[in-house]
């Protein structure tokens, strides 16, 4: 189970992702991370592979560290990378992560970073996970 | 969330929140503004942002706000901190992610009679010269010796590349360049962000807009900066790209991880800060400042673009000249007066105008009776300002003041609510053209999604921290 959905926030991209394991929910902060910038491709051709390892303090701030590395690869490779080939997290303190992107001539949004703020992974008493992102737009 | 019986009148246009509404506080908040927008303030979480703000070490008189405020991340937008030189902390978060976001204004010598049959046609030309969008590459593709020429040397590299004259640095603030910028501290990652960004405006709120001046306020102030009623002025608005976020987000994460060996305990994890004589302190500092330099030059080469377009419609012998330029998302070494005794201070400003009154010495001989032009755009629809610093300012506000007309909508609700294709039609039956990337960008940039202008400008000349000189209309955006 994953669901994203996005909050109201007066001038950025306020996101709750859920899940109910924890690598769902870093996958799906992948995808939606994705589906924020990805403009409408009609085919997308999966030409580029990164393989990425993203160390942090904590498992929110591996949460958010693993974004921006993903959201900065996107804007170097001019891709869009949302196909994850796997996804391993350490001790809640590294993850690594073999992703592949589809090339794209521009960004529907332009994300200029993933914040901390507000961020914390939280489980509800029904062992959901969830946090809430803000994308700086 | 503050509530309104937390808020202390000062007078109509300020208002305090005091030491000890939390018990975390180091100083009180100060928050220009008229009571409506004071209200309008209450509704999101801008005014606890601006609490956050008041507990970073070393935050000296008060954390301040600006009319324009919304909710951020960690500082609001429109906030202004002032901490202790040299060991007071810098903080990343209160500069924001697009360093040196900032505005350019350049001042035409023809009246809006001279070009009114040629807008739309104009409007099309900036848009084709001047890249937009997200993720858009430039014309200029650096290689890397060359970005680090932009980076230490900011808008004076563009003139020793032949994208502009040697006189444009003299009306830029801080002439275009920070002096303690260092490549080295600058990620390779943020660098290779940068090759090809140099000329562009990226998308959201940044734009391009032609305007005729509607209104002159004070007629000796508007003289001194070359203004008068009926020219027709251009407006830039961007900042450092994707080189600048990139830097923001490498120091944000090293100093959330250093800040605990500091002892810097936080309310937010945005606002993650470490001391300005750390090492890491430094290394940002001469990071940002070197991303200063490449947003300095970026509107230099974007003023290039624009000139191009402008002669190629009006004849070669039409001229563009810069009537100043100004950031709105920076830290600056400065000297202030505190209780009587001048003070050396890292001033912060994040959606907040440096607004220097009359005397300053780095002004161009022509303003300094004058005080700085401080230049306030509103939304594509309506009006933009044109603004004096005052001595005011230096005493209340580390002489600073507002930047814009301030979000009011979410991008999300405007989407919602207004239809793109309709606005632009609107718009145009108001003699405003637009040309953008997308229906659903205009839309979220409507004049609906912002405060009204009018207001935010009221506020910061009734509260003294900066004055009217002259009001501007649009004629024709370019948008991202």
């Amino acid at each position: 189970m994953k669901s994203i959905r996005v909050l109201s926030h007066t001038s950025d991209i306020r996101l709750l992702i859920k899940s109910n394991s924890r690598h769902e929910l870093f996958r799906a902060g992948i995808l939606g991370l994705a589906k924020i910038i990805s403009p409408a491709v009609r085919e997308k051709k999966y030409t580029i592979s990164k393989k990425i390892r993203v160390e942090s303090l904590d498992l929110t701030t591996l949460f958010i560290d693993m974004l921006n590395e993903v959201l900065s690869l996107n804007h170097v490779n001019k891709c869009v990378f949302d196909d994850i080939n796997s996804l391993e997290i350490f001790d809640e303190r590294a993850v690594e992560i073999e992703l592949n992107g589809y090339p794209v001539n521009k960004f529907i949004k332009d994300v200029k970073a993933v914040t901390y703020h507000e961020a914390e992974i939280r489980q509800s008493s029904l062992g959901i996970l969830q946090i809430v992102v803000i994308l700086d737009i | 969330m503050v509530q309104w019986e937390q808020l202390v009148r000062v007078n109509d246009w300020q208002w305090e929140i005091p030491m000890g509404t939390r018990a975390d506080m180091r100083v009180p908040a100060i928050i220009f503004a008229s009571q409506p927008i004071i209200e309008a303030l209450l509704t999101d979480r801008s005014l606890d942002q601006l609490l956050n703000v008041t507990t970073l070490p070393g935050i000296e008189m008060a954390a301040l706000l600006m009319p324009d405020a919304h909710e951020g991340y960690g500082f609001p937008i429109g906030g202004v901190a002032a901490t202790k030189y040299p060991d007071g902390v810098i903080s990343p978060g209160g500069i924001g992610y697009d360093i040196n976001c900032g505005v350019r204004l350049l001042k035409s010598a023809l009246d809006f009679k001279d070009i009114r049959n040629h807008l739309e046609d104009l409007s099309k030309q900036l848009y084709r010269e001047v890249p937009s969008g997200m993720g858009k590459g430039g014309p200029l593709k650096l290689k890397n010796k060359e970005v680090e020429g932009v980076l230490r040397y900011g808008a004076a590299w563009a003139v020793e590349n032949g994208y502009g004259h040697g006189e444009d640095l003299e009306f830029i603030e801080s002439n275009g360049r920070l002096t303690d910028a260092r490549i080295k501290t600058v990620s390779t990652r943020a660098k290779q962000r940068g090759h090809d960004q140099l000329g562009t405006i990226g998308s959201g709120n940044h734009f391009v807009e032609v305007d005729r001046v509607s209104e002159i306020f004070d007629k000796g102030v508007a003289e001194a900066y070359g203004i008068r009623e009926g020219q027709v002025v251009i407006l830039i608005h961007t900042g450092s790209r994707g080189l600048g976020h990139q830097n923001a987000t490498d120091y944000i994460r090293l100093m959330i991880t250093e800040m605990a060996g500091y002892d810097i305990i936080l309310p937010d994890r945005e606002l993650a800060c470490v001391p300005f004589n750390s090492s890491i302190g430094q290394d940002y500092f001469t990071s940002m400042a070197a991303c200063a330099n490449y947003a300095w030059c970026n509107r230099q080469v974007i003023t290039w673009e624009i000139r191009k377009v402008w002669q190629n419609i009006f004849g070669a012998e039409e001229k563009l000249d810069l009537v100043y330029d100004v950031a709105h998302n920076i830290a600056k070494l400065e000297t202030h007066v505190i209780n009587g005794e001048k003070r050396k201070l890292i001033v912060h400003r994040k959606g907040a105008t440096r607004a220097y009154g009359p005397g300053f010495t780095e002004l161009p001989v022509t303003y300094q009776a004058a005080g700085q032009p401080v230049l306030i755009p509103g939304s594509m629809g309506t009006e933009s300002y044109v603004l004096a610093g005052t001595e005011l300012s230096m005493l209340k506000s580390f002489g600073s003041t507002c930047h814009g007309a301030g979000r009011r909508m979410s991008r999300r609700a405007a989407r919602k609510n207004i239809h793109g294709r309709e606005l632009q039609d609107e718009l145009r039956l108001q003699g405003i053209h637009i040309q953008a990337g997308s229906l659903s960008g205009i839309a979220e940039e409507a004049p609906a999604a912002y405060k009204d202008v009018n207001l935010v400008v009221e506020a910061v000349h009734q509260a003294g921290i900066a004055k009217k000189v002259a009001k501007l209309k649009p004629l024709a955006v370019v948008k991202g």
